[in-house]
């Protein structure tokens, strides 16, 4: 899988052209799965951001791209799907866009409906993800960021890449995610961590790591 | 509650004028919430959930200019403390229930929890249901499941908001089959209570118990 980590979607032209580059071909010729369900895990999420989110009319661009298809993977229905149905599904996409919202609500899910086990086999596919979107393929979110309990508790999620995501840094909404509290926050993490604004993307591809800014960012190491 | 018990979804005038009626109030002053969890586990889902809440398909609900939308997804409910869930549904002025299998969406509407608060909603509130959002609304579907496959219950006893069944897409043109009328009769007559035969242009509004067919095509009563 390719990867695009950002704060916010693609906020941006590096970003827009770090994902086609990613796709390998134009956006209109490209099929897309958005995948809202972090969203619902959220006490800050509604029905209404859902909504918001698939319809493409969020503060986060991701869906209304233009893709040549879209569709809604919604990962709490997928226990109660034909497990052969939704795989096909998830095979024949391009790229997997993934909302913001709760990192462990997702993270849940990701692993309860299978989607977690299937990743690593899709080699081609993109994996956007925006906030939570991105945090959930991280090793740890880190406690600050704990906000639905998972079963077990902690504040482990997928651990895809090798370090953790601090993101909307600096956001003027969100005037506790200054830079010295992801400094602090990274603090408390045993690996790599990176704080990215919302004109910031972390690409992976192939285990290399690239930053697409046009914003500000920071790398803390242990 | 109120109801407004569609075939095809807000498919021509007269069915419009009903649904404004229930509300009371124009659309564009009316909050609603969509529910896309029947076509879940459909061929071809994902497009099929997307289409219905940007208001893309043919007589789209969710497309009809709402104050403003909400997704309300059954199956992510029972994650989800109800504190967050609930309010949002008894604020909203309708709720647009979209149709696919009426087993799967009745099913996760009693596993969410939605089954059991739907009673205690406020009396203006409608009930849009469109195919097998109609259908769960009656007491009983009687087999009707436009499903092969059958995921979590083979029960077709549904949460009984109205008194009748409902057989929706009467001779329907769009390819999918479309039992002749001797075998809708044979359905009818399986089933405890009375039915209507809707099609495509037909829907039943329900105001305290008070039924009105809103027609500009073709229906049938069975009555018990």
């Amino acid at each position: 899988m390719k990867l695009l980590l950002t704060s916010a979607g693609i906020k941006n032209t590096s970003i827009l052209d770090a994902l086609v580059d990613l796709l390998g071909k134009p956006i209109a010729e490209s099929n897309a799965l958005c995948i809202p369900t972090a969203a619902y895990g959220s006490p800050y999420g509604s029905p209404q951001g859902a909504w918001r989110f698939i319809c493409g009319q969020s503060a986060q661009p991701m869906c209304e791209l233009g893709w040549s298809s879209l569709g809604v993977l919604e990962l709490t229905a997928l226990p109660s799907i034909d497990e052969e149905r939704w795989i096909g599904w998830v095979r024949e996409a391009d790229v997997l866009l993934v909302n913001g919202g709760d990192a462990l609500y997702l993270d849940h899910w990701m692993r309860q409906s299978g989607l977690a086990d299937l990743l690593p086999s899709l080699s081609e596919t993109v994996y956007v993800g925006f906030s939570a979107g991105s945090m959930v393929l991280t090793p740890r979110i880190g406690e600050e960021f704990v906000g639905w309990k998972p079963p077990g508790g902690g504040d482990t999620a997928l651990g895809m890449v090798d370090f953790s995501i601090f993101p909307h840094v600096d956001h003027p909404d969100l005037p506790e995610n200054t830079m010295a509290a992801a400094e602090r926050w990274a603090a408390g993490l045993p690996g790599p961590a990176y704080a990215i604004d919302d004109e910031t993307a972390i690409q992976v591809t192939d285990g290399v790591v690239e930053l697409v800014s046009e914003g500000h960012w920071k790398l803390f190491t242990p | 509650m109120k109801f407004l018990l569609t075939s095809s979804g807000i498919s021509n005038a007269s069915i419009h004028d009903a649904l404004v009626q229930l509300l009371g109030k124009p659309i564009a002053e009316s909050s609603a919430l969509c529910i896309p969890t029947g076509v879940q586990p459909f061929p071809g889902g994902p497009s099929h959930v997307y289409r219905f809440i940007s208001g893309s398909t043919q007589n789209p609900m969710c497309g009809l200019g709402w104050k403003s939308l909400g997704v309300l997804e059954l199956t992510a409910l029972p994650s989800v403390k109800r504190e967050h869930w609930v309010p949002a549904v008894e604020e909203a002025d309708a709720l647009l229930v979209w149709g696919g299998s009426p087993l799967y969406l009745c099913y996760w509407m009693r596993q969410s929890g939605l089954a059991d608060l739907l009673p205690s909603l406020r009396s203006e509130t409608v009930y849009v249901g469109t195919s097998g959002g109609a259908m769960v609304a009656t007491p009983d579907f009687g087999g009707t499941t436009y499903d092969d496959s059958e995921p979590l219950t083979a029960s077709d006893h549904a949460l009984g908001l109205v008194d009748f069944s409902v057989f929706p897409h009467l001779e329907r043109e769009d390819g999918l089959p479309n039992p002749p009328l001797a075998e809708i009769e044979r359905w009818a007559a399986g089933l405890s209570v009375p039915a209507y035969a809707i099609d495509d242009q037909t829907a039943i509004a329900v105001v305290d118990g008070d039924v009105e067919v809103v027609s500009e095509g073709k229906w049938k009563l069975f009555a018990r």
